[in-house]
């Protein structure tokens, strides 16, 4: 009895269309040599919050977000900053529920929309990234670059096993078109550049 | 029902048939203004579409190389050759863990293969997590729009299905206090699921991963607080390289909601945690079929972006029900049909080839030329009803010759003259149902540059 | 040059005095095309409502009608588009290609053939040109809403647009469908008189005294639906309104 896999592989076959070759990659635009101008709009567009923490540092950017200071639920891949309450314990992602804030750095970002490549270093930071009120990105102003392509071209897929654009919070338009940021994931997003 | 009769009652709410035809238009426009922000805008679409017709060409091989990869990533790879083989293989997945709660993030397929009802019927419940798609699953009707799955539905009929269903206050209707109900919600059905479903946006075949693109964050949500992740993907979903996933990306969301990119763009290689499995479910139902059809195949390029459907005007003041179909608007128009040609006859001929589709497609279907050979092919549904399709063919011989043409043309003009503009009217049929019939002209032009010929010479 | 003039079926019998407007227009730019007599139709309606034998016979006899043409002209955008595009697929003849790449939609051949750009005389009106979508996307006479950059400017906008007097208005979604559709106006009435109605609607919303375009198919349209709603708009071909010029 033939399997399923043999059957639409024969099925495939017997399908195929006519030899399509691979098209040549696009010439790419370049974008202005000030790549902070855009990625800021369109990580406000995309709802998100854009700090250049560069001036002042990163405790007084993180100062100024709303709550963060009395925050009881902060998970933390910062060096600098230490993780409080649930996030300090937890051990399986569902423990990370309440979770205010979550502090993690970003790998590239990307100018043409404002997205932030981000590798967890582990499942719970995965979750915690999820389940937070706030997500907190550091990001290097020199990481930005121009469009996704170059992104892509810089991280080795093969070495990941889960990684992620991300761009402001969660959010949904849903009922009748009106956007509302915030659906499950994060309500409020921040990035630090650094 | 054909989509005629069905748009027919659709449109028999004038207001509200406008008020849907707005939402959509604002989709379109919102389209507009994010693709005016690409400069590589046609140029992108031209590449996306040479990628994915020679991803068409080449699907054995592609799919051998995402199981070698997949599988060395420690994911499992299943293949189901049809919608009951996919809905088994995820009940044994999930029966052989115990599992009885899942949760489910947007994929038309599993919605094509009519999982829900499947895992239900054998006690495991089913909850989908896209907030439209949770919203149509409350009210027990299909989605609407492949991307936007309750955009039939107003906020205030939204308020009343919370009120009954999640205890929301009763003429609550603010959208952002509706969203936070369903996720705090939502969120009690995250921590309790055993197990995630998702779709893909594409499978990599040079790497063995997946892509899975949200808004809302609930693809990842299901899968990050369970161990078990099962993607259930269909054959045409796949792309060769990594170094295509950009292209594919940068017109996406753009054309599917005005977004440069969703809030969450994850990509999966092997299960996300150590103590995890990664099961991908791949699935033909039709697919290896459609392929071999030379005029339709292309279709199998759709990256499920919606975007025809914003642009249609047909399916803007008919909704996506009146299709009767999975998916709707010209490309569920072209699909459909492959999948079930009695049921989906009338579907290519609701349109009017008017071309706006093919010209939103980011990956160049070309869906007006592929609705016109199913309108060649299938034969079953006659727009109009059979009286029009035989006085068609009737005039079609009268045109065969320019004699006859001119005699009878002469004939039908005086008889029509001579109506009362009722008798008229009721002959026109449906033509008068809403405009007023043509003044019938004395003479044609063929008669009046005869007698301008015999004045002059 | 002999130029073959293609009046279809519907200009024939329905609006003759486009064919004649189109005729005056022609001849006043120097160009006297020959009227076969033996045309009936391109086969359009029966194409699209799948008739495909049908209308490959009505492509042949187009072919034997025509093919001894330098160029043809037609006031129709749609049909100037089944004949670009779909004659030689539906007719094995090798005449077939090339007296498809010679048929001209009106204002199209006024420009590119005639080399003429703008015309003379006055004619005062707010006029909305509403494009034949398959004028415009098939034959890509204009620039269509949804593509991003490239294309052409419409020569029915040139023309028009160059008459002194004419002021043409903008409408919203200017490029939407009217909904005619050929069978699908019969064939599914209430979304066509629905579509019809929308048009005609943003037409008078922008001002308009009267709509026009290459298409007498969308003008028999809407301008049934504008009677039927008792709307003070008219409804114009191309050629009529470059025939209406006062010159001198």
């Amino acid at each position: 009895m033939a399997d399923a896999r043999s059957v639409i592989f024969r099925a495939l076959e017997a399908a195929r269309p006519a030899s399509v070759p691979r098209p040549r990659r696009g010439a790419r635009p370049d974008l202005e040599a000030d790549l902070l101008p855009p990625f800021r709009a369109g990580l406000e567009a995309a709802g998100g919050e854009f700090i250049d923490a560069r001036p002042d540092g990163l405790a007084a950017a993180l100062g100024q977000l709303p709550g963060f200071s009395a925050a009881e639920h902060v998970f933390s891949t910062w060096r600098e900053v230490a993780g409080r309450g649930v996030a300090t314990r937890a051990t399986t992602p569902g423990e990370l529920e309440r979770l205010e804030f979550t502090l993690i750095r970003g790998t590239h970002g990307v100018a043409e929309s404002g997205a932030v490549w981000h590798e967890p270093g582990s499942p719970l930071e995965r979750a915690a990234v999820l389940l937070a009120e706030h997500l907190v990105i550091e990001l290097a102003a020199d990481a930005i670059v121009g469009l996704l392509h170059d992104v892509y071209a810089r991280i080795d897929l093969a070495q990941v096993r889960f990684g992620w654009f991300l761009c402001g919070p969660s959010k949904t338009a849903d009922i009748e078109q009106a956007l509302v940021l915030g659906a499950h994931g994060a309500i409020r997003a921040s990035v630090l550049i650094v | 029902m054909t989509h005629a009769e069905r748009a027919a009652r659709f449109l028999a709410d004038p207001e509200r048939a406008s008020w849907h035809d707005q939402s959509l238009w604002f989709l379109r426009e919102k389209r507009d203004r994010a693709a005016r922000q690409v400069p590589d805008w046609e140029a992108l679409r031209e590449e996306a579409a040479a990628i994915k017709r020679h991803a068409l060409s080449r699907l054995p091989e592609l799919w051998t190389r995402f199981e070698e990869r997949a599988r060395a990533r420690g994911a499992v790879v299943h293949w189901a050759r049809d919608a009951a083989e996919h809905n088994a293989i995820v009940a044994s997945l999930l029966e052989q863990r115990g599992v009885r709660r899942l949760v489910k993030s947007k994929s038309m397929l599993t919605e094509e293969c009519a999982l829900n009802p499947y895992l239900a019927a054998r006690g495991i419940e089913v909850i989908d997590t896209d907030l439209g798609e949770r919203i149509v699953q409350l009210r027990d009707e299909p989605p609407s729009h492949i991307v936007m799955p309750a955009i039939h539905l107003r906020r205030g009929e939204i308020g009343e299905l919370f009120a009954r269903e999640m205890g929301t206050p009763r003429g609550l209707d603010d959208p952002a206090a509706l969203t936070a109900a369903a996720r705090r919600d939502l969120r009690t059905r995250f921590l309790a699921a055993e197990a995630g479903l998702t779709g893909a946006n594409f499978a990599v075949a040079e790497s063995g991963g997946l892509v899975v693109v949200t808004n809302e964050g609930n693809a990842d949500l299901g899968t990050a607080l369970t161990r078990i992740h099962i993607a259930s993907v269909g054959l045409e979903k796949i792309v060769p390289e990594v170094a295509d996933l950009p292209v594919f990306l940068r017109l996406l969301a753009r054309s599917a909601t005005g977004q440069a990119i969703t809030s969450y763009t994850s990509h999966f290689h092997g299960p996300a945690s150590p103590e995890g499995e990664l099961h991908v479910v791949v699935v033909d139902n039709g697919r290896s079929a459609l392929l071999g059809r030379p005029a339709h195949f292309e279709a199998l390029s759709c990256i499920r972006c919606g975007a025809c459907m914003n642009t249609c005007p047909v399916y803007r003041r008919s909704g996506g029900h009146s299709y009767g179909a999975t998916v709707p608007g010209p490309i569920g128009s072209v699909l459909e049909p492959a999948r079930s040609p009695a049921t989906h006859a009338s579907l290519p001929h609701a349109c009017t080839l008017c071309g706006s589709c093919a010209e939103v497609c980011p990956v160049k279907i070309p869906l007006p030329q592929q609705l016109l050979a199913w309108r060649g092919e299938l034969r079953s549904h006659r727009p109009g009803g059979v009286s029009v399709s035989f006085g068609l063919r009737a005039l079609a011989a009268v045109m065969t010759n320019a004699t006859l043409y001119d005699f009878v043309g002469r004939i039908a003009r005086s008889i029509g003259r001579r109506l009362p503009q009722s008798v008229l009217g009721a002959l026109l049929g449906p033509w008068t149902r809403g405009r007023t019939a043509p003044v019938i002209p004395a003479r044609s032009f063929r008669q009046l540059i005869a007698e301008r010929e015999r004045k002059r010479g | 040059m002999a130029v073959g003039l293609f009046i279809p079926c519907y200009v024939d019998q329905l609006r003759p005095e486009v064919g004649l407007a189109t005729l005056d227009v022609l001849e006043s730019l120097g160009c006297r095309p020959d009227y076969p007599r033996d045309q009936t139709c391109c086969g359009q309606p029966f194409l699209t409502a799948g008739l495909t034998r049908e209308s490959a016979r009505l492509a042949r006899r187009f072919v034997d009608v025509f093919a001894g043409y330098d160029s043809v002209v037609t006031p129709s955008g749609s049909c100037a588009a089944t004949v670009r595009r779909h004659l030689a697929s539906q007719v094995d003849d090798p005449r077939a290609q090339a007296l498809a790449s010679r048929t001209h939609e009106l204002c199209e051949f006024i420009v590119d053939v005639l080399g003429v750009f703008a015309l003379a005389g006055r004619f005062e009106a707010r006029i909305g040109l509403h494009p034949s979508c398959h004028a415009l996307r098939e034959l890509g006479l204009g620039r269509p809403s949804e593509r991003m950059g490239g294309g052409r400017d419409d020569p029915a906008r040139l023309l028009l647009g160059s008459i002194e007097g004419v002021s043409l208005v903008a409408p919203s979604r200017p490029d939407e469908c009217c909904g005619f559709g050929g069978v699908f106006a019969i064939g599914e009435p209430a979304i066509s008189c629905a579509m019809g109605r929308d048009r005609v609607s943003a037409h008078r919303t922008a001002g308009a005294q009267m709509i026009a375009s290459t298409d007498v198919s969308c003008l028999i349209h809407l301008d049934g639906i504008a009677r039927h709603e008792g709307a003070p708009i008219r409804t114009l071909h191309v050629a009529e309104v470059m025939a209406a010029r006062e010159l001198g």
